[in-house]
């Protein structure tokens, strides 16, 4: 359902988005065939391709230029891909989207060649673009992520955490790409500063949003939906917003004080996300990832009316309440 | 440049390299960025000869080290390892060292560069995954890859700022470097991806070891060749055999009697 929902959502681009889709499979071609069969089996898992959607939506606000824009749209989805390869190493983890990660199907050393070997191929794609403020915007980016995905191993296990952590390490380790995604669709269309600004924060309050409801699902959804076990955020010992919200419950703090950090048996495993699931910490987790949405929501009210603004907002309320 | 300036160059750089790339946390939990001396040298020869050397060279130059220190933490990450701290945080310090060479480029507006280095560690990056798969590898290709993988950067820098001339030099002597470390290796009963290709086009690890010998005596003597046709300077050829390759040269001297 939520597949059908997105290609709903995605159909005024398709033309443009099965461009890219080639884009990105010619990008990763190699003389390697592991290297080849590796990013091809990842290309291939799917994903929503959120990244290069909101460059496609926010370089409507300006001089839209097919090929301009292209060329950041596939160079972000590259880099988001190449962290992915390199997450499951860091993870240790043997499924994504419901395949065996590269790691899992070669090993870590291969997994850091496919990282490294996609990441490259992204700034060759991206060095097309002249300007080199993209470049500046792109840059921070990437190592924004690597510090939010530092503090994330620096906090892991810390069930005493803050808030304010949680939020400090998502937006480093998601919002930030995808308010870049926003941010540099529009400066390749050269749209005025105003709405560049206005779309940067935009993508910023979503990335929040989904990375919030993405924490939310780890616990929500089956382990067929998220193509991977539930509670794997948990396990890996991930402290993420439901968690920091159920702890109010003393009994709840008890059970995850006890179960942090252990090998767990997958009834153990379940048991832990079933009483997360029935705690207030998914809904509470639900209404600061709904105050994100309306942030956004106020941004996108400041952008002038064009059909990308309907498409962006339909967007925000798609990530805002996804089921997986 | 006498052999002490060159050795302070050189120290001058590796702070340089290590103050842009500095991140705490990392620099706690992991060896840190490896800025080997050795490739230093060879990324500084030009200027160290006396070559037109800008102040835009001089920055450029030091990305190819972040990158290079990018690379080499990935190195460090184990085959199968289990997912432990240090392990983690070398995943990311590569990553982040990537981020950072980037940054620097984009900041002097040198885009033509990151497209250039970029499709150098795409390459380097192909040549490590082939040392994982079955191919029918001869020698030749074994030595084609090792080339690309260690001086594939250096390369790159070399044939942007228009300093091709240096390039088989350092192609050899950091080829070289890199058969005695993997024979060392092999002596101590260890065992690489490119000592099990060695292995396969040879016929045994025997005949690899013999492979190796002969290789590292071979590039010894093409180095000392390439630094008098280049030509070196008298202090540069002097600090390139008894610093960079003091061990070789030890070799060839017990060698010849």
């Amino acid at each position: 359902m939520e597949k059908v929902k997105l290609r709903i959502l995605y159909s005024d681009l398709r033309p443009e988005l099965e461009i890219i889709e080639k884009e990105l499979e010619q990008a990763v071609q190699s003389s390697s065939h592991l290297l080849n069969d590796a990013s091809l089996h990842l290309l291939q898992a799917g994903g929503k391709r959120i990244r290069p959607v909101f460059v496609l939506l926010a370089a409507k606000f300006g001089d839209y230029d097919a090929a301009t824009v292209r060329n950041v749209a596939v160079p972000l989805e590259l880099i988001h891909m190449a962290s992915l390869v390199h997450d499951d190493v860091i993870d240790d983890s043997e499924v994504r989207r419901g395949e065996p990660t590269v790691k899992a199907q070669w090993n870590n050393r291969v997994a850091m060649y496919t990282g490294d070997f996609m990441f490259a191929r992204a700034l060759e794609h991206a060095a097309a673009v002249r300007n080199p403020v993209l470049h500046e915007v792109l840059a921070k980016a990437i190592i924004e992520v690597c510090r939010g995905e530092i503090i994330q191993i620096e906090d892991k296990s810390q069930l005493d955490q803050n808030l304010r952590s949680y939020l400090r390490r998502i937006k480093r380790k998601t919002a930030l790409l995808i308010s870049s995604s926003c941010e540099l669709g529009g400066l390749a269309a050269g749209a005025d500063p105003a709405t560049v600004a206005h779309l940067r924060r935009f993508g910023y309050f979503i990335g929040m949003s989904f990375q919030i409801i993405d924490d939310v699902l780890d616990f929500t959804a089956s382990d067929a939906e998220l193509g991977k076990p539930a509670g794997s955020d948990f396990l890996q010992g991930n402290i993420t917003l439901p968690i920091l919200f159920a702890r109010d419950d003393e009994k709840l703090q008890a059970l995850l004080q006890r179960t942090l950090g252990e090998e767990l048996t997958d009834r153990q495993r379940l048991d832990v996300v079933e009483e997360v699931r029935e705690s207030a910490g998914i809904r509470r987790s639900k209404e600061l990832s709904d105050r994100y949405l309306q942030k956004a929501l106020r941004e996108l009210a400041a952008l002038p009316d064009i059909p990308s603004k309907k498409a962006l907002r339909d967007l925000a309320f798609f990530i805002g309440k996804r089921k997986f | 440049m006498n052999e002490q300036q060159i050795d302070e160059k050189i120290t001058l750089e590796q702070v340089r390299i290590m103050e842009l790339v500095h991140h705490r946390t990392l620099e706690k939990f992991t060896a840190g960025p490896a800025v080997k001396r050795t490739r230093l040298f060879f990324l500084l020869l030009p200027y160290l000869n006396g070559e037109y050397w800008s102040s835009e060279t001089e920055a450029s130059s030091k990305t190819v080290s972040i990158v290079q220190a990018a690379l080499d933490a990935h190195e460090h990450v184990e085959e199968n390892g289990a997912a432990n701290l240090e392990q983690q945080l070398t995943v990311l310090a590569g990553d982040y060292y990537s981020g950072v060479y980037y940054q620097v480029l984009a900041r002097l507006k040198n885009i033509d560069l990151v497209r250039q280095l970029s499709s150098a560690i795409a390459e380097i990056s192909e040549n490590k995954a082939s040392l994982y798969e079955s191919l029918p590898w001869r020698p030749t290709d074994i030595e084609i890859a090792v080339g690309e993988i260690e001086a594939g950067l250096i390369r790159t820098f070399y044939e942007f700022y228009s300093y091709g001339s240096y390039e088989r030099l350092a192609i050899r002597a950091l080829s070289l470097l890199r058969y005695e470390s993997e024979l060392e290796l092999l002596k101590s009963g260890g065992r690489s991806p490119l000592l099990n290709v060695l292995a396969k086009a040879t016929g045994s690890m025997l005949t690899a070891e013999q492979w190796l010998h002969e290789k590292v005596n071979t590039l010894y003597s093409e180095v000392v060749h390439l630094a008098k046709q280049q030509p070196l300077q008298k202090e540069l050829e002097s600090f390139l055999l008894n610093r960079v390759l003091p061990h070789r040269k030890m070799e060839q001297l017990i060698r010849e009697g």
